[in-house]
């Protein structure tokens, strides 16, 4: 199959740099164009699913129907120091970021 | 006695009968891996600590035996980056499902290898610490995503390395380094402290050189595990017992193999079609039906499910890289600087294609389209390999189009490179096990052919797959071969 490739303009470009920003990525006009281009071809993939025939309806709910799955108990984890002490950036038992609201050169942690 | 070309089996067997001390198979290790890592880069942690208390106390089916993880794997103690720049210093804090399970059954874990940035690649090229190399060839990539694993097993590190698998992270690089990778079941191996691509197939394999070995490997990891809800609770046969029986005297007499119709000889390089025939000609001799089969589905739909699933899961999995909790965390002013930043420094540009291609596809706008049908076509794919095991054992398949391609051939078109993957896909988004093995019958570089099991036929696929083994013998060390 090869993806069919069209001119980015200014539309495809605010695409990239609005899906960018959802993804919390921060990117340089360089990177925008890239995007663009990536998705642009990416959606070549939505013109061959649109090929598939249409008996395919509904997925099925679940990649693992009929398994044989554990009981559905909640269980304690003890592993919350560990894992905070791999934080980058901590204070007693939490992790640290900037404030959210108030003064910006102060922090704040969640 | 060449501790590099030993067997998993023969080590373990060695250690637990003194006949080998642990620490002479682990300080092999640290020799041929020092030798060889600056040509290769498979390796990016070696646990120098470990190796050297290698002592063969714990008893087990994997006594003294060394063992390289993928870096997507936790091991307690070691680095896990994922090959990026995101997670670079990160220690893990627990060990995965499998490293305790290996450690249990007395298994060295030596090191990480090298991969594709959060397993988003086809070549280890994509890895922030530098590409890995092919030992057959060391201008050419070992595939990917857990190139390195591929790599290091091909070259004598470790008899053993674990993977995770989405879509061929581990079926297309064990094919390009020549030896047996098997990807089993959804569900069959716990993924308890593998860091997650596409959650809805990813699945921990094995890379061996035998199928002994691969059988081994599984027997020991594939416990049900309620840490990972995917884990399936059913009672696992004898993988081992079945290969062994098989190994010694069995045939494929009353097997049904089927070879697809939609896979066409020229859409294959010279080697890779003369290996498949070789493989589909030992399993006819061997005693097997050879019957053809149509999925059309499968082989005209699969490219554009998978990638559509593979950038939406992932999109999300690798949401949880924000800078607060683990790995780069970037100078920021505000929250969602913090979050822009961090990302910005520590994702590479193939994670950011893919999560930008994601995040786009889950929005309102492109759901219905991209999303939703890829999700159908996936269950219409899944139906059309149920129905084709009612009417065959076994599937057999070339498990790349072509050789392992050269290092910067599809620089600039990721898609192209996206097409080694074209007859490795099938089996994830269906969930069905699958095991690789070299069928070049000359020297040269390797060209895999992979065989595809109903659900939970591992012990069929091993002991079918031990059966051609006999003819076509374990997996060569790369530099041996070489140097012949």
């Amino acid at each position: 199959m090869t993806l069919k490739k069209t001119e980015i303009g200014a539309p495809e470009l605010e695409l990239a740099a609005r899906v960018a920003e959802t993804a919390r990525i921060s990117v340089d006009d360089e990177e925008v164009r890239d995007l663009a281009e990536y998705i642009n071809e990416f959606l070549g993939y939505a013109d061959a699913l649109a090929g598939a025939p249409e008996e395919a309806g509904l997925p099925d709910p679940s990649a693992v129907e009929g398994y044989e799955a554990r009981e559905d108990v909640a269980e304690r984890s003890d592993v919350g120091d560990s894992v905070l002490q791999a934080a980058p950036r901590r204070i007693g038992s939490f992790f640290v970021v900037p404030r959210i609201l108030g003064a910006q050169d102060e922090e704040a942690s969640i | 006695m060449n501790l590099s070309s030993m067997t998993a089996a023969k080590i373990a067997s060695d250690v637990r009968g003194g006949a080998l001390l642990a620490s002479d198979a682990a300080a092999a290790f640290l020799k041929l891996s020092d030798e060889l890592e600056p040509a290769l880069n498979a390796l990016l942690h070696i646990d120098k600590g470990r190796v050297e208390k290698a002592d063969g106390a714990r008893r087990g089916d994997l006594s003294g035996v060394p063992v390289l993880m993928d870096d997507g794997l936790c091991v307690r103690g070691m680095p896990t980056t994922c090959a990026s720049r995101m997670l670079e210093g990160w220690v893990a804090p627990y060990d995965s499902a499998a490293v305790e399970l290996l450690e249990a059954s007395g298994a060295v874990i030596c090191g990480k290898c090298n991969m594709d940035e959060f397993s988003v690649g086809c070549s280890t090229e994509s890895s922030a610490f530098g590409a890995a190399s092919n030992p057959h060839d060391t201008e050419r990539t070992p595939g990917g995503s857990a190139g390195g694993c591929a790599a290091a097993v091909a070259a004598g590190y470790a008899p053993l390395a674990f993977a995770s698998d989405t879509g061929g992270s581990l079926l297309q690089p064990a094919s390009f380094c020549g030896v047996y990778g098997l990807r089993p079941t959804y569900g069959l191996v716990s993924r308890w402290g593998a860091t997650s691509l596409a959650p809805s197939m990813d699945q921990l394999g094995v890379f061996s050189r035998t199928v002994e070995d691969a059988a081994i490997a599984l027997s020991v990891v594939s416990r049900p595990d309620p840490r990972d809800e995917t884990s399936d609770r059913r009672e696992r046969p004898d993988y081992v017992a079945s290969c062994r029986s098989a190994a010694g005297e069995g045939n494929l007499a009353g097997k049904r193999i089927a070879i697809v119709t939609e896979v066409k000889s020229e859409s294959l390089s010279s080697d890779v079609a003369e290996a498949f025939e070789r493989v589909v000609s030992l399993c006819g001799k061997e005693g097997a039906e050879i019957i053809e089969l149509s999925l059309p589905v499968s082989f005209t739909y699969s490219m554009p499910c998978f990638q559509m699933l593979l950038a939406a899961e992932a999109g999300s999995s690798l949401a949880r890289f924000d800078g607060i909790r683990y790995g780069l965390s970037a100078e920021a002013d505000s929250l969602a600087a913090l979050y822009l930043n961090s990302r910005a420094a520590g994702f590479g540009m193939e994670a950011k294609r893919t999560i930008a291609a994601g995040t786009y596809i889950l929005g309102s706008e492109r759901y219905e389209d991209c999303y939703l049908r890829a999700s159908s076509v996936r269950s219409m794919i899944a139906r059309e390999f149920a129905d084709a095991f009612m009417k065959c054992d076994l599937i057999v398949l070339p498990t790349t189009p072509s050789v392992a391609f050269r290092k910067g051939e599809y620089d600039g078109d990721p898609f192209g490179m996206c097409r080694s993957q074209a007859f490795t896909i099938q089996a994830s988004l269906a969930s069905l096990p699958s095991l690789t093995m070299n069928g070049a019958d000359r020297a040269g570089l390797p060209a895999g052919v992979q065989f595809i099991a109903p659900k939970w036929g591992e012990a069929g696929l091993l002991a079918a797959a031990s059966v051609i083994e006999r003819s076509i013998g374990p997996a060569q060390i790369a530099t041996q071969e070489r140097g012949r």
